[in-house]
């Protein structure tokens, strides 16, 4: 489904990003996990054609996007959220779902999308009256509509709280069950993440230090040394 | 180069760089809003002409000498600037922090310039105005060149007022904060720095800076209302070479400037202008690297 | 879909379908129109004019503007170059008035859009600038080329009062319904995502650079539009239509009508175009600009909507005294 070969990303003289190999499988819920400034939001703008590579290849359903601009990424099926939630603030809740949708779409199917993350009441209301929880349920909602196989989520779950992440736990399963979405997740909550995800990828200062499952993630040395250090 | 050709260029030269001093400070006034209130001030070359038409107001009708003229236009200039953006703007919009807010202000601006250009009409008619120069009379160059006393202590004055303004923002209480608040905004409001403040204390310099510049090229050129938007688009060139919010940019810019358009005039007397500005504009559309380079948006 | 149709992309709370205002301020322009073609009084039918040439510019520019965030201070380029193509295509090529007023469009929007068109990647405040910066270059070229008398139409055999004013009228109706046609469409919707978050759209698969190109050419095309036509009724172009204070005409103007109604460019036009032309019998034409500027400043910030958004709220009062009855 996307598969990252020896991406490399610098600023200047900042390595961002530097050889990492990624491959998401179709079907999977996969976690990226590691600690702030290790290059998670690099590989997904990069991923997402929003910054373009120092180096490396990007492949979206064996298709070679490398360079290729955001739009042209999304229509070829991934699509994502932000973690401080952009949304369009002059559109309503509808209209900001109806935008982005390149063939019309049924009645049903906008009700459908609006139930799932609870904003069916507010979908006349203007995207920027919304609160920052409420904004991330349109990012999703957003993201859903947009039909693409691949969602790339960016800490849905940060600045929300308790009952809250139960409900983002229980909508990320339904895209993959229900909808048979492919999900890739950058996360903090680690403890909810681990229980969501089938596979992990763990960056550190930019390189990719492990990769696993949940089990081997949890155990391994390598990641408590990035997180806590020696 | 026959030896009178390269008297041309020479000549052209040193009124070349007198200019682009001169202009720079329009510039610099330009940068320092820009950079500080993060918003395009579109009045500027309005305020450009007030300078000239201030300082002949002062010699003719309050009968000043001209240096005091000057002084007066800077100061006017200072206390109108004050004025306009206290009833024009709103405080939320001094420092812009969207281009919505941009957007606006810009047309605010644009909308104060109109009227300013049609007040000065109404009051002065269509016809150019100048100002007589402080010292009359040239020196003569090595070269066999003469250059006015004029444009030698406009140059004066403008390097003075480049040393003045870096001193004032490097030790004044005010230009310190006005540092610090444009490095970091939050930064600064947590130590008690007050954005109205700064906004008003940097919009005031900036387009009092432009009326200066006005005021010492009006002896050298003159004025009309009309005056003001290609001064306007060069100043911004010079901001977006020497990069938003430095100084020293546009100083070093203006020079450029100054030369470049100097060797354009001395070949291409008719169209200087219009390559000046197709050179401008060329500069704006491909990778305009100023010192900060962050005008293209990413994707 | 019923809730495309009301939607708007005003800053209001209420779901008031604002197009019933806006199509009433439509036809009650065309009634005029039509009213003062039958009373026959040339000076009103001369106002008439300049309110269908300012209304496709205004429209022009806010098109711009409300529906993809773009800020041109220079729209003064494309209704120039629209003048000036037309009529030098009369004088130069000799070809008739309709045939130049067609390509004399047409080149203006190719010329106005392209130009455009390299701005896009620029920042707000830079892209404005820029093509203000390019209509001084046309500023200077036309006073170089022609003078300061201009370019003026020539033409073997010049149309009556009557085809002008009602090609004028035509034009007027056809550019209203085009904006209108925009207006009522998803494309709006894929318009006002790219003005309210580039980065956010072009992720979510709207291909932002395109559009706003579009759009740029689609502006081109109506202010050099209302340029030819009002080169073809004053029969005349010379440098000072690419004077900035002719960049602000139309900003002006939609700010007045209020901005991002479809109804705002009419307002604003017919406003305008009544106060240039009769306040100048008693003022001086500077006192006339002065006033329109001093006007602009206070609806900004005393009344940013414009007189739609006026309008408009009084509509809701309305309404919600009928509904409690």
């Amino acid at each position: 489904m996307l598969r990252v070969e020896g991406l490399e990303k610098k600023f200047g003289g900042l390595t961002a990003l530097s050889k990492v190999d990624i491959n998401v499988d179709k079907g999977k819920i996969y976690g990226l996990i590691g600690p702030n400034g290790s290059g998670k939001t690099t590989l997904l703008n990069l991923v997402t054609g929003v910054l373009k590579p120092s180096r490396g290849k990007i492949y979206v359903k064996n298709v070679d996007v490398t360079g290729k601009p955001p739009h042209v990424i999304t229509r070829m099926g991934l699509s994502r959220t932000f973690q401080i939630p952009r949304i369009f603030p002059e559109l309503t809740v509808e209209e900001n779902l109806l935008a982005v949708r390149r063939e019309s779409i049924s009645k049903d199917r906008l009700d459908e999308m609006l139930k799932l993350v609870d904003l069916t009441k507010l979908r006349a209301s203007k995207a920027k009256s919304l609160g920052y929880g409420q904004r991330k349920d349109l990012e999703l909602a957003r993201a859903i509509a947009l039909d693409t196989d691949l969602l790339f989520l960016d800490e849905p779950m940060a600045g929300l709280h308790g009952s809250t992440i139960q409900i983002i736990s229980k909508q990320i399963l339904t895209l993959n069950k229900e909808m048979g979405k492919t999900l890739v997740i950058i996360e903090h909550h680690l403890e909810e993440l681990m229980q969501l995800t089938d596979y992990v990828f763990v960056l550190d200062h930019g390189e990719k230090i492990e990769e696993g499952e949940p089990d081997v993630i949890r155990s391994s040395k390598a990641v408590h040394r990035a997180y806590f250090g020696a | 180069m026959p030896a009178s050709a390269l008297q041309g260029v020479y000549l052209s030269l040193v009124s070349g760089i007198g200019y682009g001093l001169i202009i720079s400070l329009l510039a610099g006034g330009l940068s320092l809003i820009y950079g500080v209130m993060n918003n395009v001030n579109t009045s500027h070359g309005a305020f450009y002409m007030l300078g000239g038409f201030l300082t002949f107001f002062a010699v003719s009708s309050l009968h000043l000498p001209i240096v005091l003229s000057i002084t007066f236009a800077f100061a006017a200039a200072f206390g109108l600037g004050l004025i306009c953006l206290y009833v024009l703007i709103p405080r939320t919009m001094w420092v812009s922090s969207d281009p919505d807010s941009q957007n606006i202000v810009m047309i605010l601006f644009l909308a104060l310039a109109q009227v300013l250009q049609r007040g000065v009409f109404i009051l002065y008619g269509g016809g150019s105005v100048a100002v007589p120069s402080i010292l009359f009379g040239s020196i003569a160059l090595p070269g066999d060149v003469f250059i006015s006393y004029q444009t030698v202590i406009s140059i004066a004055i403008s390097i003075l007022c480049y040393a003045a303004l870096f001193i004032f923002l490097r030790d004044s209480k005010i230009g310190k904060a006005i540092r610090a608040f444009s490095q970091d905004r939050e930064l600064a409001e947590a130590m008690g720095v007050r954005v109205s403040t700064i906004a008003l204390m940097t919009f005031g310099l900036g387009v009092s800076l432009a009326a200066l510049s006005g005021a010492l090229l009006s002896s050298i050129y003159s004025v009309t209302a009309t005056t003001g938007w290609n001064e306007l688009v060069i100043a911004f060139v010079i901001v977006t070479f020497g990069g938003i919010g430095s100084i020293s940019g546009s100083f070093l810019g203006g020079l450029v400037y100054g030369i470049v358009y100097s060797i354009t005039q001395y070949y291409l007397p008719a169209y200087s202008f219009v390559i000046a500005l197709v050179l401008i504009y060329i500069v704006l559309i491909t990778k305009p690297t100023g010192i900060l380079g962050e005008i293209i948006e990413r994707a | 879909m019923k809730g495309l149709e009301s939607s708007s992309h005003t800053p209001w709370p209420s779901r008031i379908n604002i197009r019933d205002i806006n199509f009433i301020i439509f036809l009650v322009s065309i009634a005029s129109s039509i009213i003062i073609f039958l009373a026959d009084k040339p000076y009103l039918k001369f106002i008439m004019m300049y309110f269908f040439a300012y209304s496709i510019y205004t429209a022009s520019w806010d098109l711009l503007y409300s529906y993809s965030g773009q800020l041109s201070l220079g729209q003064a380029m494309p209704f120039g170059l629209g003048a000036f193509f037309t009529i030098m295509l009369t004088q130069l090529a000799k070809l008739p008035l309709v045939p130049s007023a067609i390509l004399g469009t047409l080149a203006a929007a190719a010329v106005g859009g392209s130009i455009g068109a390299t701005t896009i990647r620029l920042k707000p405040g830079y892209q404005g600038i820029a093509l203000l910066l390019f209509s001084q270059v046309l500023y200077w070229l036309s006073l170089i080329a022609y003078g300061e008398e201009g370019v003026s139409i020539f033409t073997e055999t010049p149309p009556s009062e009557t085809t002008i004013y009602l090609t004028g009228l035509t034009l007027f109706v056809l550019s209203m319904f085009a904006i209108y046609m925009i207006h009522n469409s998803n494309y709006k919707l894929k318009l006002l995502a790219i003005k309210g978050d580039n980065l956010a759209a072009d992720v979510c698969g709207i291909n932002v650079r395109f559009h706003k190109v579009i759009v740029l050419y689609l502006s081109s095309l109506l202010a050099g539009l209302a340029g030819t036509y009002y080169g073809i009724f004053t029969s005349h172009a010379d440098f000072s239509i690419f004077a900035v204070p002719n960049s602000f005409l139309p900003i002006g103007m939609a700010i007045i009508g209020g901005i991002g109604f479809l109804g705002g460019p009419i307002i604003g036009s017919a406003v305008v175009s009544v106060i240039i032309n009769i306040l100048p019998i008693w003022y001086s034409l500077a006192i006339t600009y002065f006033a329109y500027g001093i006007i602009v400043i206070l609806i900004l910030k005393l009344r940013p909507t414009g007189i739609m958004g006026f309008l408009q709220r009084s509509a809701r009062k309305e309404k919600s005294k009928v509904a409690k009855g």
